[in-house]
């Protein structure tokens, strides 16, 4: 066996063993990422069909006869009141209505309560929009008139883009930013202690002092970081999906599925998506692999890697922003980082094109080159290795 | 006579506008224990980390075991086990798990790496020490790991930097005692320390070092004899006065 693969394997044991890093690398996001990516459309939708289902009170005063019989209909109780504003307050009731100066006034807790209150007022003013119909279609055919008249044509949207890209939903959009955090989380857990630790602990120098070129050096704790990075990346994307599963099988309603969407990938694009992801891993490593042998100490290369984290945000910002209009130029493929962020939410939406996939690989293998070499570099640049 | 195993000629070394070492030239036996001495700052771990390959001369040359420190590094790691005082180990790892691991640096296959597992355990006394992790072990546990660590592969030279700094009484004695058996199985050392009573009791010839400079090269006795007094340490000072401020 190569050099290399015992410098890799001595890292993946030491970084195994530590069971602190394993429980937050591993499993800590299998366990939090779905309630932090479906918790919210899941509470969301909760509260809308509860609310919806349940009957509400709704204080009134001066409302016509027609409008309260409606009100039934809509599962809300009518409740007369004298002063509505006062009631609402109190919250003796979730809302109130009042026929006033010829219009109707709506009272609600919009912004101390905005997603009850919201839902509540949807409520009423269905009411209000079907007592309107109502009252528009009776006054047309009182003047001999089709209430169609007011409908002269229809709108309908087909929506022709590939199924994957028609299900993508909020986690599609989000797929490359959790990609760079499963890779960042699981190649720092290995590469910071596998650099900066090893300088602060003082096991650096038996290692340089070794036999081994140092391009095996940092290509054996690369492939440790690399390992970690796509087996937190593969729980972490799995413990999306399995989560968005059984909170699709627990949530009610449209709601959840319009805010998380039914994420699938066929299996040629889940292939795509492997291997780029595994070239961004491996070029993310690198970096990391470099930028951790500047530092004297694990708590000095955190300081390094923070702004590194800020700077691969930036391209996602971008991207979800502008992905429709960027998508179509090929050389935004070339570009590190973008080019994996692009690509993969190409690959989501199954619309990558063979010449941007490949303009993404090669430039992505360039670039996990350079990255690495220039780790290697590292290992052999005493003013990095014995900087005071 | 021998060829020398490690071989300074003209080492120099710059930290920017700091000369670390002027042109030091120095020859160590097969089988000598030489002691490289001088204050904190002196050069001695510079010197050594040029001959440990981890940096390299500004000028001048050197090298292990015929092997040249620019030319041929690998070659000059394969010759050399380094132990210093602040080297620490994986603590996740066994003492085994260690050894194991750099063994197989140097070629060795299980087998040959077992039976060096066991000879260190003979020379070293590691006992119960090999199977405990290096979180659970003492810093007199941890230093005799570190130093079968670097001579694992049975090198001819053998280079220990302060390698006494931080070790309990016990552990300190059982090191030196070491030196001493590991040089007269005919392997040659360098020992670079600050404290001379130890060099004293271990090397066969010191060197005074400072300021990057080489102000004496020879016997212990014969350094008392030139400085005229009885105490190697004395005798490095009265050196020392010698060079112009």
């Amino acid at each position: 066996m190569k050099a290399w693969y015992y410098v890799a394997l001595k890292e993946i044991v030491s970084t195994w063993r530590d069971k602190r890093t394993i429980r937050n690398v591993l499993v800590l996001p299998v366990l939090l990422m779905p309630l932090f990516m479906y918790g919210p459309a899941f509470l969301m939708s909760d509260i809308e069909s509860r609310t919806q289902a349940a009957v509400q009170k709704v204080g009134v005063r001066d409302l016509p006869p027609e409008v309260l019989e409606l009100f039934a209909p809509a599962n809300l109780e009518p409740v007369p009141v004298d002063d509505p504003k006062t009631a609402v307050e109190a919250e003796r009731v979730d809302a109130a209505l009042v026929w006033r100066d010829g219009r109707f006034v709506i009272y609600a807790m919009e912004g101390a309560k905005p997603v009850k209150a919201g839902l509540v007022v949807a409520k009423v003013r269905r009411v209000l929009d079907r007592y309107k119909d109502e009252l528009v279609a009776e006054r047309l055919r009182a003047v001999g008139l089709d209430p169609g008249v007011l409908a002269p044509f229809a709108v309908e949207v087909n929506d022709v883009s590939p199924p994957e890209a028609q299900g993508a939903g909020v986690l599609g959009g989000m797929i490359p930013y959790f990609l760079m955090l499963f890779i960042m989380m699981g190649a720092m857990a290995v590469v910071i202690d596998a650099t900066a630790g090893e300088k602060e602990k003082g096991t650096l120098e038996a290692l340089l002092a070794a036999p081994v070129a140092h391009l095996e050096l940092a290509t054996g704790k690369m492939f440790a970081g690399l390992v970690f990075a796509v087996v937190t990346s593969i729980s972490g994307l799995a413990g999306l999906l399995i989560g968005g599963a059984l909170f699709r099988s627990l949530a009610q309603g449209a709601t959840f599925e319009a805010m998380s969407g039914s994420f699938s990938l066929s299996p040629t694009s889940t292939l795509l998506l492997f291997v780029t992801a595994v070239l961004y891993a491996a070029f993310i490593t690198a970096l990391l692999v470099a930028v951790g042998m500047y530092a004297r100490s694990y708590k000095e290369a955190q300081t390094y890697v923070s702004p590194l984290y800020m700077v691969l945000v930036v391209p996602l910002l971008v991207l979800m922003f502008a992905s429709d209009f960027l998508s179509q130029n090929l050389w935004l493929y070339a570009l590190p980082v973008f080019n994996v962020y692009l690509a993969i939410d190409q690959i989501i939406k199954a619309q990558i094109g063979t010449a941007a996939l490949l303009v993404t690989w090669f430039s992505s293998l360039f670039y996990v080159a350079a990255a690495t070499y220039w780790a290697s570099r590292n290992f052999s640049d005493e003013g990095v290795l014995f900087r005071n | 006579m021998n060829d020398p195993l490690v071989r300074l000629r003209g080492l120099g070394k710059r930290y920017g506008n700091t000369e670390a070492l002027g042109g030091l030239d120095l020859e160590v036996e097969a089988g000598e224990a030489f002691g490289l001495l001088g204050p904190n700052g002196a050069g001695k771990t510079t010197t050594l980390r040029i001959l440990a390959t981890l940096i390299r001369p500004s000028s001048g040359e050197a090298w292990v075991n015929g092997h040249s420190v620019l030319r041929d590094p690998l070659s000059v790691r394969r010759s050399l086990g380094i132990v210093n005082g602040g080297m620490g180990l994986y603590e996740r790892l066994t003492g085994r798990e260690i050894l194991h691991f750099f063994g197989r640096f140097y070629g060795l296959d299980e087998g040959e790496l077992e039976a060096r597992v066991r000879w260190l355990d003979e020379l070293l006394g590691l006992g119960p020490v090999l199977d405990k992790r290096v979180e659970e072990m003492s810093s007199g546990m941890i230093q005799k790991i570190v130093v079968g660590r670097a001579i694992l592969h049975r090198p001819p030279v053998l280079l220990l930097d302060e390698a006494t700094q931080g070790l309990d009484v016990f552990a300190r004695r059982a090191l030196l005692d070491f030196v001493q058996e590991y040089k007269a199985a005919g392997h040659t050392i360098v020992y670079s320390t600050h404290v001379l009573p130890e060099a004293e009791e271990v090397c066969d010839r010191v060197g005074f070092l400072h300021r990057g400079r080489l102000l004496f090269v020879g016997r212990v006795a014969e350094a008392k004899e030139r400085y005229a007094t009885d105490s190697l340490e004395r005798a490095f000072i009265r050196a020392a006065e010698e060079v112009p401020a």
